[in-house]
């Protein structure tokens, strides 16, 4: 029976403020607060979900990475790695995200369906296109930048950036005067020469400095 | 001895190994030139353990295991997991097979033949076969 004619609940939603006390709580309890964070130690050391390596899966499924529901568990391909290990993290943070924030979405989908994969696949496809699959994502998106890019430590690195660049003041400046193309220039070159550290990509710490309101459009 | 704790797998006792150096599957694979997915499945008892003792040292190595005991406890559950009795076991009581706290106790303790034989009908009664009984 599809899902189209049953009545679905409403879902927890968070508030940014809600899913950077999430995160912060996980740093806290299970980092050891050594940059990067290794999103798989903790969740491997910490948490009941087991994590598998799929080679190829990126190719064959177009996932990089994916929570079961079902059964706890994150998929990811392991050639990712090598190809872009930052994205690699990112997305498993990202799945991470969706077992700590959505179980109330996945506990429904468990009682609609047996726990046959192709059904879980099929109801979620049904999901996904019908009902806030792109606040979900957001939500997984914006923990993920939290867990990875913890402000603390952003704002650190920040001020090491701006300490070995005079020029940094200037450019602040003119953000005054330019607004939001000079601030999206400036986040892009402050997370050039920062992202490494914390082993994501350049986007998601021009995220974290926006978002963060470290480099603000104004 | 906890006897729970022995009871434990191969792959068990690698993943409790590798989490032990704070390292997780992504992070020590790639430190070590180790394939995640085979890593994973052996840690999960979907792969076998290599039967190469060189092999066994290898992974002993990137482990970080040194002393005998834990050496020899790796080298015993790879051997319990292959269906194989150890060398120095199998010249020692051919009927003791399978269990690594076995092997540990025997060769710790030196039991006394009346116990080995006790040992040998307990682990006919458990791990046996039945249709083995039989013949």
């Amino acid at each position: 029976m599809s899902m189209l004619n049953e009545e679905i609940p409403e879902f927890r939603k968070y508030s940014d403020d809600e899913i950077e006390a999430r995160a912060t709580d996980i740093l806290t309890r299970h980092w050891n607060g050594q940059l990067p964070v290794d999103v798989d130690y903790i969740i491997e050391s910490q948490f009941d979900i087991q994590l598998f390596p799929i080679p190829d899966m990126k190719r064959l499924t177009g996932f990089e990475a994916a929570i079961d529901p079902m059964r706890d568990q994150i998929y990811y391909d392991p050639r990712s790695q090598d190809v872009n290990s930052l994205r690699l993290n990112f997305s498993i943070a990202h799945e991470f995200g969706h077992f700590l924030l959505h179980k109330d979405v996945f506990e429904w989908l468990r009682t609609r369906r047996d726990n046959e994969y192709p059904e879980w696949v099929k109801t979620t496809r049904e999901f996904s296109a019908l009902f806030e699959s792109d606040r979900i994502e957001r939500e997984a998106n914006s923990f993920a930048g939290r867990l990875l890019v913890p402000y603390k430590h952003l704002s650190e690195k920040l001020s090491e950036f701006k300490s070995r660049n005079p020029q940094y003041a200037q450019a602040e400046k003119m953000i005054k005067e330019e607004g939001r193309p000079m601030a999206d220039a400036l986040r892009n070159y402050v997370a050039r020469d920062i992202h490494q550290a914390f082993r994501v990509s350049v986007q998601c710490v021009e995220y974290r400095l926006r978002t963060s309101g470290l480099i603000p459009n104004s | 001895m906890n006897r729970e704790t022995e009871a434990i797998g191969f792959g068990v006792f690698l993943k409790q190994k590798r989490l032990a150096l704070k390292k997780s599957l992504r992070t020590f694979c790639e430190e070590h030139g180790e394939d995640p997915s085979n890593w994973s499945k052996m840690e999960r008892g979907v792969l076998k353990p290599p039967k190469s003792l060189a092999r066994q040292r290898g992974i002993a190595l990137k482990l970080g295991i040194q002393s005998p005991e834990e050496l020899q406890r790796l080298f015993d559950l790879a051997d319990a997991e292959q269906g194989r009795i150890p060398q120095d076991i199998l010249s020692n009581k051919e009927l003791v097979r399978h269990l690594p706290f076995v092997f540990r106790t025997i060769r710790g303790e030196v039991p006394t033949e009346d116990n080995l034989d006790k040992l040998a009908d307990l682990i006919k009664e458990e791990v046996t076969p039945k249709d083995e009984h039989a013949k």
